[in-house]
């Protein structure tokens, strides 16, 4: 097969094996160094040696890490001899918004291409992937093409585990390097360090949409959703109550839970009880935020009835003290609507008329006084209320609101 | 009446028109690793030019950019699937890998099909040299059993001389994909290349407790996915009521015509609680600016984001559009043009787009209060700053008018 060919030609170039090795083994001391230890300390020492031989013959610097990426910068692959029988693929720089690349950047993605465009999976090859990737992180094909040569050359992915994970802290919020992570975690079938790396990376910023969308797929392609999710959630909660990402997990979870014990459903009975004083709790000490008033709406969907008496003393006793939040005003739009529609309380057209009159009340306050930038839509939501309830009042041939 | 606001200082029409030609004409090594997908950066900026009715420089770059466009067209006679390639890379690395047998063939995706198609409509192009079958085929491939759409495809040469086949799962899939794929369709007129039962399985499963729409099902509502689902919908409503899906495409699901209520006025109807918490979650999402999340800062950007999904309801007059002009001032270059993120960061093309499409559905700069927008720029006693945009399309309503007729 002319590919073979290509592939042990590419083999035979040892420089371009060890230093990939090297580069992973140093991922993997990082690693190791936050206690997760990979690989055992003779195999690591054994790279440390290949990485320090590496470094004396390429005259590069002892690690040829990301941090130290400007010592190389200068070399471009037209240089090197190990390249001298591939020729690149020069990128046609077109007519419309053509760019000034530099000439780093176009050697590396020109050899890329090369190595693309021949079907070369080689050691090489994955050099060369890890140098595009250095300067463009985005470019899909890098990652596409690294998936191929890996399974090629039958790779441990472990080592492409820890170098992912690296690539992944300088850019935490890339599309491509996520995919590429979660394919190699499918192929390993491990995910013992997934939840724990994406904890990490959420220490830098919690509400990083991609590592939460990474969180859900591993819990669910590996079912391994359980309990300990639910402190997870009340951690980042006790670290930030604002953090709207926590709370939308927290409902992942007590929605995906039940199907991972083989119960009905968390969301109803007793531990939904004790959710909804759960999230009670942290809006008393944040009336003003949005989150665990979305939450709660949620957690009552069809649940209003049952609770109505608990959401109607919160929002009664917040409101007597004085508290104006918009976001308890419109929970309390919602709460006089259920109970004008449903009678908890009220019975009589008459007592439905003063909650009606109550929603109106509390309707103005947020167009005029608490809610101004929405002036327009507070006004709406009252109209609309006021015109499906007077309907309803004159069907019922009670006097006019 | 408000206290604390200064008036903003003004849209630097012109600057924004430079800023866009600039590009067009050269970007620095900064924008590198915009390569793979620089069509989009151009849609960005032919958009942008468009919007603010800078005809002349269109007219004189409209050869150029319409070659260069169909330069990425890919070759569905040879593969099998149509639509168009990101940049020029992933075409001069086919042209060399056909020449090996097992050469790496980047396919096309929807996300630069969808900028392709929106690029030449607004060079009003008649989209005569579009190969419409090979795009059917291109969604066909890319839609997930999920209903979700993958963002492109690789092509695989299952025989050295001739057969090929595209595959997906080299991309990831989500809500960005399924309005690409929805408007897309919306463009070529043909809705066959969906499977548009699955897809609405996905966007409403997609729905969130907070009555917005998450990237995947589970994960939290944003302004960008939000869109996304709300277009996809709308743009589905809207091929509905032509007659382009069945009729009944929608009843094991939320109704779209409540949804989106076709009897005017508009403004005053309620709907389906789908609806009005969707609109309540949008609403909300404005501070000065609009924010993507709750207890996020406020981004340009979701100008148009929020802005298109609240007009495409019939909600947008519950916007504050003097503070929402005025966070937008904040983020403006007034020197060398564009619009940033946020009013400390630099411009860039993405949010000096799409802030702007974003004001072009303010009446402030001459889009109409109601929803159907003035058609023609002439005879208007004040000429408006900005071409309003088609919320849906995230192209000129003038220019889509011109591809698809009145009716969208």
């Amino acid at each position: 097969m002319e590919s073979e060919a290509v592939i042990s030609k590419g083999r035979g170039q040892g420089d371009a094996e060890t230093t990939l090795d090297k580069e992973d083994s140093a991922v993997d001391l990082m690693i190791e160094v936050d206690g997760a230890p990979t690989k055992s300390a003779d195999t690591t020492k054994i790279q440390q040696q290949q990485q320090e031989d590496v470094a004396m013959q390429s005259g590069a610097s002892e690690s040829d890490s990301e941090e130290s990426d400007d010592e190389c910068t200068s070399i471009l692959f037209e240089e090197l001899p190990e390249w001298k029988d591939v020729t690149p693929v020069a990128l046609v720089v077109g007519s419309v918004m053509p760019i000034a690349f530099e000439a780093r950047f176009q050697s590396v993605f020109g050899y890329f291409r090369a190595i693309s465009a021949s079907g070369e999976l080689s050691e090489r090859g994955l050099q060369v992937a890890t140098q595009a990737a250095k300067l463009n992180a985005a470019n899909y094909a890098v990652w596409v093409y690294r998936r191929k040569a890996l399974a090629f050359l039958k790779r441990d992915l472990n080592v492409e585990l820890s170098y992912i994970s690296r690539v992944i802290e300088k850019h935490p919020k890339n599309y491509q390097v996520w995919y590429h992570r979660q394919r190699i975690v499918e192929l390993l079938k491990d995910w013992s360090k997934e939840l724990d790396f994406a904890a990490k990376i959420l220490k830098n910023d919690a509400k990083n949409y991609h590592v939460w969308q990474y969180r859900q797929h591993i819990l669910r392609h590996f079912q391994i959703l359980d309990h300990s999710e639910l402190q997870f959630t009340d951690r980042l909660l006790q670290e930030d109550v604002f953090n709207n990402s926590a709370w939308m997990h927290r409902f992942f979870v007590l929605d995906n839970l039940p199907k991972a014990c083989g119960k009905e459903t968390l969301l109803e009975g007793d531990s939904l009880a004790e959710e909804i004083r759960y999230t009670i709790a942290h809006i008393n000490a944040q009336v003003h935020n949005e989150s665990p008033w979305s939450y709660l709406r949620g957690l009552l969907r069809d649940n209003w009835k049952t609770h109505f008496s608990t959401v109607n003393e919160l929002c009664k006793g917040l409101y007597n003290q004085e508290h104006r939040s918009p976001h308890l005003l419109g929970f309390m739009v919602d709460l006089l609507d259920e109970d004008i529609a449903n009678g908890y309380t009220a019975s009589t057209a008459d007592e439905k008329g003063r909650l009606l009159q109550k929603l109106v009340e509390i309707c103005n306050d947020l167009a005029q006084l608490h809610d101004r930038v929405r002036q327009i839509y507070w006004t709406w939501i009252r109209d609309t209320f006021q015109f499906k309830y007077h309907k309803q009042f004159l069907s019922e041939t009670v006097p006019e609101v | 009446m408000d206290g604390g606001f200064t008036e903003p200082s003004d849209f630097q029409r012109t600057r924004h028109i430079k800023y866009f030609e600039r590009m067009l004409d050269g970007v620095p090594a900064a924008f590198a690793s915009q390569e793979p997908n620089l069509m989009t950066v151009v849609y960005f900026c032919v958009s942008g030019l468009d919007l603010l009715k800078a005809k002349e420089s269109l007219q004189k770059r409209k050869e150029t950019l319409v070659s260069f466009v169909y330069s990425l067209q890919c070759n569905y006679r040879l593969f099998g699937v149509g639509g168009f390639y990101g940049s020029l890379s992933d075409v001069s690395l086919n042209a060399v890998s056909l020449q090996s047998p097992h050469g790496f063939l980047p396919g096309p995706g929807l996300a630069r099909t969808y900028a392709t198609l929106c690029t030449l409509v607004i060079l009003e192009d008649n989209l005569s040299g579009v190969d419409r079958g090979g795009i059917r085929q291109l969604l066909r491939h890319s839609q997930s059993g999920s209903g979700s759409f993958h963002g492109a495809l690789n092509i695989l040469r299952k025989d050295p001389s001739t057969f090929f086949e595209a595959f997906s799962e080299d991309y990831e899939s989500d809500m960005r994909f399924v309005y690409c794929a929805c408007a897309i369709s919306e463009m070529t007129n043909d809705w066959s290349g969906i499977d548009v039962e699955k897809m609405l399985d996905f966007i409403w499963k997609s729905r969130t407790y907070e009555g917005g729409f998450a990237q995947v099902p589970g994960a939290e509502c944003h302004g960008g996915s939000t869109y996304c689902a709300v277009a996809s919908l709308f743009l589905l409503c809207t091929a509905k009521r032509k007659g382009l899906v069945p009729s009944d495409c929608d009843r094991s699901f939320p109704s779209l015509d409540e949804l989106f209520p076709a009897e005017r006025p508009a403004e005053i109807a309620s709907g389906s609680k789908e609806r009005m918490q969707l609109i309540r979650w949008l609403v909300l999402r404005q501070v000065r600016g609009f924010t993507g999340r709750p207890n996020k800062p406020e981004d340009s950007c979701y100008t148009f984001w929020i802005g298109a999904s609240l007009k495409m309801l019939g909600a947008s007059s519950f916007v504050d559009e003097r503070r929402l002009n005025a966070f937008c001032m904040e983020t403006q270059d007034a020197i060398i043009g564009g619009f940033a993120k946020w009013p400390s960061s630099r411009s860039d093309p993405m949010h000096a787009y799409l802030c702007i499409s974003g004001l072009s559905m303010l009446r402030r700069y001459g889009s109409s209060s109601r929803e159907e927008p003035d058609v023609s720029d002439e005879g208007v006693s004040q000429p408006a700053l900005l071409r309003p945009v088609n919320p849906a399309l995230n192209i000129s309503i003038q220019k889509s008018i011109k591809l698809l007729g009145k009716s969208s």
